[in-house]
């Protein structure tokens, strides 16, 4: 029998499994449940109430059950980082299993799993505390993540898609695709969207973000141009779209931290023409060849628009500036 | 595969209310009319989406589309359209499109099967 009362939020995208968690909670005396069919709303309940247990399905609309989990953890919200954390999936994927053991997740849950299986394991884990690191260690572990994308030899996902890659027919001139330098192959290997060295928009969270929007697409220009199979260019095309999701929703919330209203209203300017192209990009028949090089010569088009003056600046220019 | 997927789910119920019951605990008649019509409803879509997914060959959406199905499916007691969606999510997994037209057959025929024999129990419960 819990001795105060507790919320539990549960996440998870199909409304039937996420109405059966909130009933599962809600049968337990004192524990009171809120829901939430996709990871922004979790984020807006995690920042507004006070959340005793989060349990999450992992495969949920951006940001996804890991993410909401890591910045959990990492201190990132208001909820207090070592509250339990239960996962609630139908796979239990050894990556997954890997990253929600890095992040000391109390308990995996296996779907489908009965009222009273998920009463008992809920009680249980308001009741034994686990021993949670502090919310550095995490955010440490979260930012070597999120500074991963940039070097490319070492991407987990890069190394899946060169696995995937089929003996490469001889390259057509495409015209558009950054031309290949035949000096070295390393420059042969150059991203299809690179960020400018020691350049910013003077916002950290968006330069991350926006380097992996551009890691990315460069990941699916790679196995797009290489002829991989459709399963590899869908599945990068995917990771593509998640990162243009997620660039909108740090947008969102780094509008209303920051200030410069100027600098904000080009940026959405450029962020609703890459919306229409993302949403090109997920509708995009991969077979269609022609369509989709056209779409990719945009992407570039808009690369180069974005990242040069007045949003991003050499940083030397905007040391000058914060000096003046 | 196929064979495989075959005796896998011979004998195995289209709906099975039992399961539904150790699921949810004990759920009245009504209840059990409910939690069907909403499996339905939800299902339903998710359904179209994955019969759409497997003529284009969307691995993406087939693969979230059975990953989904597979578990409210199995929940509801219905086993064999869930059986049938855990086949199509591991090849999908494992790249093996190759099977995937044989399983895609039997995706309409069970789903058929299944409102079937959902719109017998909600009329029953009704």
């Amino acid at each position: 029998m819990l001795q105060r009362s507790f919320t539990v939020l549960v996440v998870d995208d199909v409304t039937l499994m996420c109405d059966f968690l909130h009933g599962a909670v809600n049968r337990i005396p004192n524990c009171n449940a809120l829901k939430a069919l996709d990871g922004k709303t979790a984020l807006e309940l995690l920042e507004d109430a006070t959340i005793d247990m989060l349990i999450t399905d992992l495969e949920i609309k951006a940001p996804d059950g890991l993410e909401l989990i890591k910045r959990i953890r990492a201190g990132q919200l208001p909820t207090a980082h070592d509250i339990p954390i239960l996962i609630f999936s139908g796979n239990a994927y050894l990556a997954q299993v890997q990253q929600s053991i890095a992040y000391d997740v109390n308990d995996f849950l296996v779907k489908p799993m009965s009222f009273d299986a998920l009463g008992k394991k809920v009680l249980h884990h308001l009741t034994h505390e686990k021993i949670i690191q502090s919310a550095s260690y995490y955010a440490d572990l979260y930012q070597q993540e999120l500074d991963k994308p940039i070097a490319p030899p070492k991407e987990p996902s890069r190394k899946v898609s060169a696995s995937i890659v089929r003996q490469a027919p001889a390259q057509e001139e495409t015209g558009y695709l950054p031309t290949v330098d035949d000096e070295t192959s390393l420059q042969k290997e150059k991203d299809f969207l690179s960020w400018p060295e020691d350049s910013t928009t003077g916002i950290y969270q968006l330069d991350r973000r926006l380097k992996k929007f551009a890691f990315n697409l460069s990941c699916f220009h790679n196995v797009f141009v290489k002829d991989c199979k459709l399963v590899a260019m869908e599945a990068e095309r995917n990771r593509a779209c998640e990162a243009i999701d997620y660039l909108n929703y740090v947008v969102k919330n780094l509008q209303k931290r920051e200030g410069r209203p100027e600098f904000w209203h080009q940026f959405k300017i450029q962020l609703v023409k890459l919306n229409k192209l993302g949403q090109q990009l997920e509708q995009a028949d991969l077979r269609h060849n022609s369509l989709v090089l056209d779409l990719l010569k945009r992407f570039s088009y808009w690369w180069m628009q974005t990242i040069n003056r007045p949003l991003v600046q050499k940083l030397t220019a905007t040391v000058e500036k914060l000096h003046d | 595969m196929t064979d495989s997927f075959e005796s896998s789910i011979r004998g195995m119920p289209v709906l099975d209310l039992q399961v539904l019951q150790s699921f949810y605990g004990s759920l009245s008649e009504e209840d059990i009319e409910a939690v069907l019509l909403r499996f339905y409803q939800e299902a339903s879509l998710y359904h179209q989406r994955l019969s759409r997914a497997l003529a284009m060959q969307n691995v993406m959406d087939i693969i979230q589309m059975a990953h989904k199905l597979k578990s409210m499916a199995a929940m509801t007691g219905a086993q064999q359209y869930s059986t049938l969606c855990i086949h199509i999510e591991r090849m999908m997994r494992e790249d093996a499109l190759d099977e995937l037209e044989m399983l895609a057959s039997y995706v309409p025929l069970l789903w058929q099967q299944l409102e079937q024999s959902i719109q017998a129990q909600t009329g029953k419960a009704g």
